[in-house]
């Protein structure tokens, strides 16, 4: 499903050029709940940025979902993202003037979805939210935010969900819902790559890949095993 | 701190949002700009009338004897002469002529005025002549004439070239001039200012030339007098009137003083109405300039909220944290201001030099900068935009500080987003986003579309203005033109019975063929039109009831016969200022004829029958069966005659042009032409208006677009990261700025048709009180004005696609506190 080769990537800071990736060959199987954990600086996001298309990769080859998009042009960026990837933020950016259920028929309307109503109202529905589904995002929770952000990333119905640092604005409680609602997406067949720092919710993972100063360190199941969201403690 | 660092703080402030600061500058400069250049020209105008009034020595009094009226110099200098105060009396005979003359490439046949001035002492000495080129006239000069120097720019006409006068005599042009009274065209029969150069020559000739080449040997026509220092003018002129009427009993004569005379009183008029205009003008500039900046700096200070949250979490007192935002507004304002005073500069520089084009004056006062319109313009372009800024900064000190820390990440209010909670609106929400937005923020929006409405308001105000006045001229030209409009008006030199064998001969004339299709006799005089204490100058024409050329078209009444008293045909404007409807009564005052060349002023009461659709309330018609009032039934001054087959009106200028019983031959569609070339002039100017206008509404958009674009990175990182196109995205910025512009629109469009009707037309009204103004917005304007309202703001987003393609998504997306 993904594929990276050899990745790199730098940056030119005036005569100084950081390396944020350097050369990652990664490879996740559909279905996989991946989580990219290292400290700040490690190269994490940039990996997102890279599976994405947000960014490109200045060595290296990055396919996903069968599509080569290591140079390809900016519109066909747009349409990949459009077409393969949902995103989840750390910070929700949920549209302000939309309602939530508007917010998630947004998505739905971006694949040319026909009946968007209906199905935004079962996403919504689908992540706890129905009773609330009509409220603006001020009217909402961080939690709430986060889950009309999870649903409207699922209405997508891409088979990618990028999630960056999707419980760092929450409390624990809320958090432990947020992961619950992605580790279901995992179960139910789509592959979730989860970004976060904190190494409390790699238990949850099928996967998780360790960064540190953009190279991978460690790869492989969460150490200790793999622990139930109800274990969980941050 | 010091305060070098608050301001290198501020500047990068600026210069990270140079185009946004740029964009306010301008608007404020051009508000303060036209408010300060404009603000100073009825000074300067005034100030040079007065300095050219000085030079020319202009008449105290001024002794104008009835039309068709002459004295003998001699007989009328000693009247004069002898009253105690008068220091000097300057005599003119005036005559009202045709003249033909020829610039090499074409002969030019005109109206022409002699002005025969006595030059015997080194004169005029009152109402002098300026020199604009060649010599003056001299003491013993024959067949010589000095020429009104914008007749003679007009046509290429100069010293050495000849004009050729009524009866084949010959004057040659040794110079170019220009009298006081002059200075203006104001054709006095029916009082409207016409740019007048092409169509009237005037020549200044030696008294005895004048008097020799149109047979009034040793007499005069007009006298002007000059008083001595501290005599009293007014005991001057009632001994003056006392004496005229006690030597020259039957000549009607009228006293009038230098203030009085009609070219002054119209420009100083035109220069004090002109500045009420432009004030109001500039005001209009300045308050869509001041809703601009208020909104587009509240906006900037906006923006910088979190970093008032930095400031605050650091514990920085508030007017710390105030003065930075504060310093941003004070920069803008200071440059806006800067901007707009050099602009008035430059403002006032070309209106002084299209003054000088237009209107040339001996007494120039130079470039005179008008320090309170300056004054007032940098005190207001200071003072707004900084109350602008220091609203939302009086707002965000006042913020908890995590409220100003973490405000502008979480999703903010959806404003009036919630009234359509449970509205289905059509499309997707893609789609509907535009609404959305223009409802997310109430304040900004209605700020927004105040500052465009101003802008569009002034559009449709200009445009109404230019519609207004053609459409008036419209209706001249078809109440003059809807019959025989190639008929022509053929003045003759004095009063005719209808039946005298010239009237006859002269409309039996043979060109090629008949000359004339058709004449008829009539009669044309200068009167003045009455009610109480509501009076202004008429042309009064004596047209047979029964003509088969032309008379007038009525709106409402009937034309002639039926009434006890004499009845009158009079403008809807007329009416109106005279306060009276059909049926009623006005009084005229007219020439009575009491001899050969002797007439007195009487008054008649008159019968309103019927009101003509000519919006020009000087012209008046009665049957010609009823000028027996007039003691001139019978008689008549003026032909309307229609061409022969193929008759032009060259070929009858050329056929009559010699005769010495025709003094004026006037196509009446020229009096329409006229008008054209006025609005030839004046279109140019309106549109450059409306261009500014339109650059300020240009202006306001694209801040605000480009602003809404900063303010809603994040949300534009988000769609571009959900892969929507950004196309899309500008598509849903352009559907915003079409509904900012279509509400900006509307609500100029109503406040512009307000202030047409209430301020502008109301004072073009007093402006051009001859003219009953039909204002109107025509179709084309209309449509114009709201494409150029909702499109050029609806474009703007295109301008900041390249702005929104460079947003960084990934960094965008990750803002981290």
């Amino acid at each position: 499903m993904i594929h990276l080769e050899n990745v790199i990537k730098t940056y030119d800071m005036g005569p100084v050029s950081v390396v944020a990736l350097a050369g990652i060959n990664l490879h996740v199987k559909a279905g996989e709940f991946v989580v990219v954990l290292g400290p700040s600086g490690s190269g994490k996001s940039t990996l997102l940025n890279m599976i994405s298309a947000l960014d490109s990769p200045t060595e290296g080859r990055v396919v996903v979902n069968e599509r080569d998009v290591t140079r390809t042009g900016r519109r066909a960026k747009f349409d990949f993202r459009r077409k393969n990837i949902g995103f989840i933020f750390q910070t929700f950016n949920l549209f302000p003037t939309l309602t939530a259920l508007e917010n998630v028929q947004y998505a739905v309307d971006l694949q040319n979805g026909k009946g968007s109503n209906g199905k935004a109202a079962q996403v919504l529905e689908s992540v706890g939210l129905g009773p609330r589904m009509h409220h603006f995002p001020h009217e909402l929770s961080g939690g709430e935010q986060q889950r009309v952000a999870i649903a409207r990333a699922l209405a997508t119905g891409n088979p990618i969900l990028l999630a960056d640092e999707p419980t760092g604005e929450l409390d624990f409680r809320t958090g432990v819902q947020i992961l619950h609602l992605l580790e279901e997406q995992a179960h139910a067949g789509k592959t979730v790559l989860v970004v976060t720092h904190n190494r409390e919710i790699s238990r949850v993972a099928d996967r998780v890949i360790e960064l540190s100063s953009g190279e991978i360190e460690a790869d492989g199941p969460p150490r200790g095993g793999r622990a139930d969201i109800s274990e969980l403690h941050w | 701190m010091k305060l070098l660092f608050w301001l290198r703080w501020a500047w990068r402030d600026l210069r990270e949002r140079w185009l946004q600061v740029v964009a306010i500058a301008l608007i404020i400069a051009l508000g303060t700009g036209i408010f300060a250049g404009l603000g100073g020209q009825e000074s300067w105008r005034l100030r040079s009338l007065e300095l050219t009034y000085e030079e020319m020595n202009l008449h105290d009094l001024r002794v104008r004897l009835t039309t068709g009226s002459y004295v003998d110099r001699d007989e009328a200098l000693a009247v004069l002469n002898g009253i105690d105060g008068v220091a000097r009396v300057d005599p003119r005979l005036l005559v009202d002529t045709l003249i033909e003359t020829s610039n090499g490439d074409e002969t030019i046949v005109v109206a022409g005025r002699l002005v025969g001035v006595d030059c015997e002492a080194g004169g005029p000495l009152v109402d002098t002549i300026h020199n604009y080129g060649g010599r003056m006239l001299d003491p013993g000069d024959e067949g010589v004439a000095v020429l009104e120097t914008k007749f003679a720019d007009y046509y290429d006409v100069g010293p050495g070239d000849r004009v050729t006068l009524i009866g084949g005599n010959e004057l040659e042009i040794v110079g170019l001039g220009l009298s006081p009274e002059y200075i203006q065209i104001v054709p006095e029969e029916i009082g409207i200012a016409v740019q007048g150069e092409a169509n009237l020559a005037v020549l200044y000739v030696p008294l005895a030339t004048t008097q020799a080449v149109y047979d009034r040997p040793g007499m005069v026509n007009d006298l002007r007098l000059e008083l001595e220092d501290g005599a009293d003018r007014d005991a001057v002129r009632a001994e003056v009137e006392r004496r005229m009427g006690e030597a020259l009993p039957g000549v009607g004569a009228q006293v009038t003083t230098g203030e009085e005379d009609p070219v002054r009183v119209f420009l100083e008029s035109d220069a004090v109405e002109d500045q009420e205009m432009l004030d109001l003008i500039a005001i209009f500039f300045l308050i869509g300039a001041a809703l601009a900046a208020f909104n587009l700096a509240g906006r900037i200070v906006e923006s910088q909220r979190r970093q008032i949250g930095i400031g605050m979490a650091l514990g920085a007192p508030r007017s710390w944290l105030a003065f930075r935002p504060l310093l941003v507004g004070l920069q803008i304002a200071l440059i806006g201001t800067v901007l707009g005073l050099l602009l008035g500069l430059g403002f006032t520089r070309l209106f002084t030099m299209t003054m000088e084009a237009f209107m040339p004056m001996p007494g120039d006062p130079g470039i005179m900068l008008h320090p309170q319109s300056f004054l007032i313009a940098a005190m207001l372009g200071i003072v707004l935009p900084l109350l602008a800024t220091m609203i939302p900064v009086w707002q965000a000190v006042r913020t908890e500080p995590l409220e100003a820390l973490h405000g502008h990440l979480a999703a903010k209010s959806s404003g009036l987003n919630r009234l359509l909670k449970g509205v289905r609106l059509p499309g997707r929400t893609l789609a509907q986003m535009p609404l959305k937005n223009v409802l997310r923020s109430p304040k900004r929006t209605l700020l927004t579309i105040g500052g465009l409405a101003v802008a569009v308001a002034l559009l449709f105000l200009f445009m109404g203005l230019l519609d207004t006045l053609l459409f008036t001229l419209e209706g001249l030209e078809n109440a003059l033109l809807y019959r025989s409009p190639d008929r022509m008006v053929v003045t003759l030199n004095s009063f005719y019975p209808v039946d005298h064998e010239q009237v006859r001969e002269l409309a039996t004339l043979e060109g090629r063929g008949h000359l004339f299709a058709d004449t008829e006799p009539f009669i044309r005089l200068r009167g003045q039109l009455r009610n109480g204490e509501e009076a202004f100058d008429a042309l009064v024409e004596f047209i047979p009831a029964d003509s088969t050329i032309w008379v007038p078209r009525l709106e409402e009444g009937r034309w002639g016969g039926g009434t006890e008293v004499p009845g009158i045909v009079i403008a809807q404007k007329a009416a109106e200022d005279l306060g009276v409807a059909v049926g009623d009564t006005v009084a005229l005052e007219h020439p009575y004829r009491e001899g050969p060349f002797a007439f007195r002023t009487m008054t008649t009461d008159l019968r309103v029958t019927g009101i003509h659709d000519n919006p020009v309330r000087g012209f008046a018609y009665i049957p010609l069966a009823d000028a027996a009032f007039t003691g001139l039934d019978g008689l008549t001054n003026a032909l309307v005659v229609t061409p022969g087959g193929d008759v032009d009106r060259g070929t009858i200028r050329g056929e009559l042009f010699g005769r010495q019983d025709v003094i004026a031959i006037d196509a009446v569609a020229e009096l329409t032409e006229g008008f054209d070339d006025m609005e030839g002039m004046m279109i140019p100017i309106m549109r450059i208006m409306q261009g500014g206008v339109v650059f300020i509404a240009f202006l306001i958009a694209f801040n605000s677009t480009s602003i809404n674009i900063d303010d809603r990175r994040r949300e534009v990182a988000t769609m571009f990261a959900f892969g929507t196109p950004p196309g899309a995205v500008t598509r849903v910025q352009v559907g915003e700025n079409v509904l900012l512009g279509l509400f900006g629109t509307l609500i100029g469009g109503a406040l512009g048709w307000f202030m047409l009707n209430e301020m502008l037309a109301a004072r073009m009204e007093v402006m051009m009180e001859e003219l009953g103004l039909l204002v109107t917005i025509g179709p084309l304007s209309l449509v114009a004005a709201v494409l150029l309202g909702i499109g050029a703001v609806a474009l703007t987003p295109l301008l900041s696609a390249r702005k929104l393609r460079r947003i960084d998504i990934p960094s965008t997306l990750r803002v981290m506190e």
